[in-house]
């Protein structure tokens, strides 16, 4: 039997949406650079598009808190991380693909 | 022993865990090679550390590193742990030989202990000090410096952000000299008005100097013309006795006002060129005043002009030149009575004041106008100058008043209380405390000696017998002059074999010799002279007169066996008293009258 992460994810998305569980993310950006910024703007305009209303994002600097980076494991910034719903997930480096980011995040778009 | 044994979705839980971590791991790995990454965060054996890659932080840096301000890290020790090229600037010290050294190196003695309280502050609060840093060069750089606390390994450190105050106080400075230049330009304005006021100045005086050769001729060619008319009219001899006397008497008056002209001419340019001579002693003013009174009654009775002179009861004794006072009187008198109609009356009067003695000529005459008051005294000034004006003269007397007033240490005011009111004339001079000073003798230039010495019978050197030795015949006619008109008997040759020649006829009071001379100079002379033994001549007391003017010429002379040393150009009155003193000196029973 062979699992499909994407079905998997896909699942955890619609059993995200049936229990109406708010997602939480939290974006571990370096300061205020420009990929920084543009991190978060993308991360949040995402947010208000497709998950409105039912998310949490929290924005870590890891220059003023690395010791939080290094308890979620987190390497390199900017990464997203998607506590919840379903299993944590990890997004890394470039946040402009918002498709890519959608799908990670278990939002069809 | 049975091992346990994982079921199949254990399993696939397992590899699907292991595949995202794989995932992510290769994701941040595609990442860091894109470029995609800030900052990578590490957990090492030194707690977590981030490290920002290359470019990430590129807008920081380039802030901290391009601002004008310098930025420097301090460690807890002191060191400084990172700091810009601003500051390394500041200080002009390469930055890599900055880093690691105590940033204290750097700060202005008087301002360590403001430092030490600055890093310390730093730690907890954000604080703010201005403080000089001291350049590689021992410069002194006034600098403003805002801390910042950061942990840097856990350990607090302290950011620094220096501003350079040197630019602001340059400000400063350029305002400052911003202003001083425009001081100096309303100066330069302000000069430059005054300036064309000395100019419009001169150019008034020019005019009056002009206005005053106009008057000079017109004021000497009026009496000739009655001296010369009369003179024909006397020669043709086609008058009667009484005409005749009366032409002798207008010539006579006209030659005296001519005289007088010209005597004020001269003694304005010798009052100009600071050669007026004159001779102090003690006079009796009272009585000074009355003979000039007495000169100016018949002037004043022919113009119906009541002349009164008031002696009172004062005994005034001033040091003065008794001729030129007596012009001073007869100045005001005359100016008085020129200025005042048939009918009027000049006062005269005399009074004693704070150690001055004040003497008035008051007239019931035309007066003076307030703008003109002030220039009474200036030479060549009259109030009206025009062709038509009524009174004759130079407009000299006054001026001359003043400066003969001047020179013996008084002053002289006028006032009037307008045209038409008459006019008071008042000069001041101080009584003399002097008792036992007969004859003191003023400066005599040399080309009024002439003149001196006729005027006054001077014997200061009476029957003394010199001999002057001097090669230029100008010189030695200078001296002979300058000697006899006071009563010396002088003998002047030229050269010094002539000199021994007198010296062995008539034994003379006292030698006056040039240094430079022909054939053997006044050094060997004098010791040929001092070398006479047993004769009379070995001792006369002799003077150098040289233009040889060093300190140490005048030491050659004095041991070669001068009795003093006089350089030329020589003052007449200097070479007077050194001779009267070296006769002096030397004999106990002067010749001069000196005592």
């Amino acid at each position: 039997m062979k699992i499909n992460s994407e079905s998997l994810s896909q699942f955890e998305d619609a059993l995200a949406k049936r229990s109406g569980e708010a997602y939480v993310l939290r974006l571990y950006v370096s300061g205020a650079t420009p990929r920084s910024t543009e991190a978060i703007a993308k991360i949040k305009n995402i947010c208000e598009e497709y998950l409105s209303g039912h998310y949490d994002l929290e924005v870590i600097d890891i220059y003023q808190q690395p010791q939080l980076a290094v308890q979620e494991h987190i390497v390199a910034a900017p990464t997203l991380v998607k506590e919840s719903p379903g299993k944590l997930r990890r997004m890394i480096g470039n946040l402009s693909n918002t498709r890519l980011i959608l799908q990670r995040l278990g939002v069809s778009s | 022993m049975a091992a346990k044994v994982k079921t199949d979705h254990e399993l696939l839980e397992e590899i699907q865990a292991l595949r995202i971590q794989l995932q992510e791991a290769e994701e941040t790995l595609d990442a860091i090679r894109h470029g995609e990454i800030d900052a990578l965060v590490v957990n090492g054996p030194e707690g977590e550390q981030v490290f920002t890659l290359q470019g990430a932080d590129h807008p920081y840096r380039l802030m901290v590193e391009t601002m004008r301000e310098g930025a420097v890290t301090v460690g807890l020790d002191g060191t400084i742990v990172y700091c810009n090229q601003s500051f390394a600037e500041l200080l002009g010290i390469a930055l890599e030989r900055l880093l690691g050294t105590a940033i204290s190196l750097y700060v202005a003695n008087q301002d360590a202990a403001t430092l030490a309280a600055l890093l310390e502050d730093g730690k907890r609060d954000s604080v703010k000090a201005e403080i000089r840093l001291k350049s590689e060069t021992e410069v002194l750089v006034p600098v403003s410096i805002s801390t910042s606390s950061q942990q840097m390994d856990q350990l607090p450190a302290v950011c620094l952000v220096v501003t350079d105050l040197t630019e602001h106080q340059h400000n400063e400075e350029l305002r400052v000299s911003e202003k001083l230049a425009k001081a100096l330009h309303e100066q330069s304005e302000l000069s430059l008005a005054r300036e064309q006021e000395a100019r419009s100045e001169a150019e008034n005086a020019n005019r009056i100097k002009d206005e005053f050769l106009a008057t000079v001729s017109h004021e000497l060619r009026n009496p000739l013309n009655a001296i010369l008319g009369w003179s024909s009219i006397l020669r043709s001899r086609k008058t009667n006795k009484a005409q005749g006397a009366h032409g002798l008497e207008v010539i006579e008056r006209n030659a005296r006002i001519q005289l007088k002209l010209i005597e004020d001419l001269l003694d304005v340019s010798r009052i100009e060129s600071g050669k007026l001579a004159f001779s102090l002693g003690e006079l009796d003013v009272v009585a000074l005043i009355e003979t000039a009174v007495e000169a100016a009654q018949p002037a004043a009775a022919a113009r119906q002009i009541q002349l009164k002179w008031n002696a009172g009861n004062e005994c005034a004794i001033v040091l003065g030149d008794a001729g030129r006072l007596q012009q001073v009187v007869g100045n005001l008198l005359s100016n008085a009575l020129k200025f005042t109609p048939a009918g009027g009356k000049v006062d005269v009067e005399i009074g004693i004041q704070l150690g001055n003695v004040v003497i008035t000529v008051a007239d019931s005459g035309e007066g003076i106008s307030a703008e003109f008051l002030p220039f009474v005294f200036d030479r060549f000034r009259q109030a009206d100058a025009s062709a038509k004006r009524l009174h004759g003269g130079l407009g000299l007397g006054l001026a001359v008043v003043r400066h003969l007033v001047e020179l013996h240490r008084g002053h002289v005011t006028a006032d009037s209380l307008g045209i038409g009111r008459g006019a008071r004339f008042t000069v001041t001079l101080p009584l003399t405390t002097v008792q036992n000073n007969k004859t003191v003798n003023a400066v005599i230039s040399n080309a009024e000696l002439m003149a001196v010495s006729t005027e006054h019978k001077s014997s200061l050197l009476d029957g003394l017998k010199i001999l002057v030795l001097d090669d230029d015949p100008d010189a030695r006619e200078f001296l002979q002059i300058l000697l006899t008109n006071n009563g010396a008997q002088v003998k002047a040759v030229a050269t010094a074999s002539e000199a021994y020649s007198e010296v062995q006829g008539e034994v003379p009071d006292i030698l006056i010799c040039d240094i430079g001379l022909p054939d053997e100079d006044g050094y060997e002379f004098i010791r040929g002279i001092r070398s006479l033994t047993g004769s009379s001549s070995a001792n006369i007391p002799a003077l150098a007169l040289t233009a040889f003017a060093l300190p140490n010429d005048r030491k050659k002379a004095l041991i070669a066996g001068y009795q003093d040393h006089l350089t030329k150009p020589v003052e007449s009155h200097e070479l007077l008293n050194s001779v009267a003193s070296i006769v002096r000196r030397n004999d106990p029973l002067p010749k001069s009258n000196l005592t």
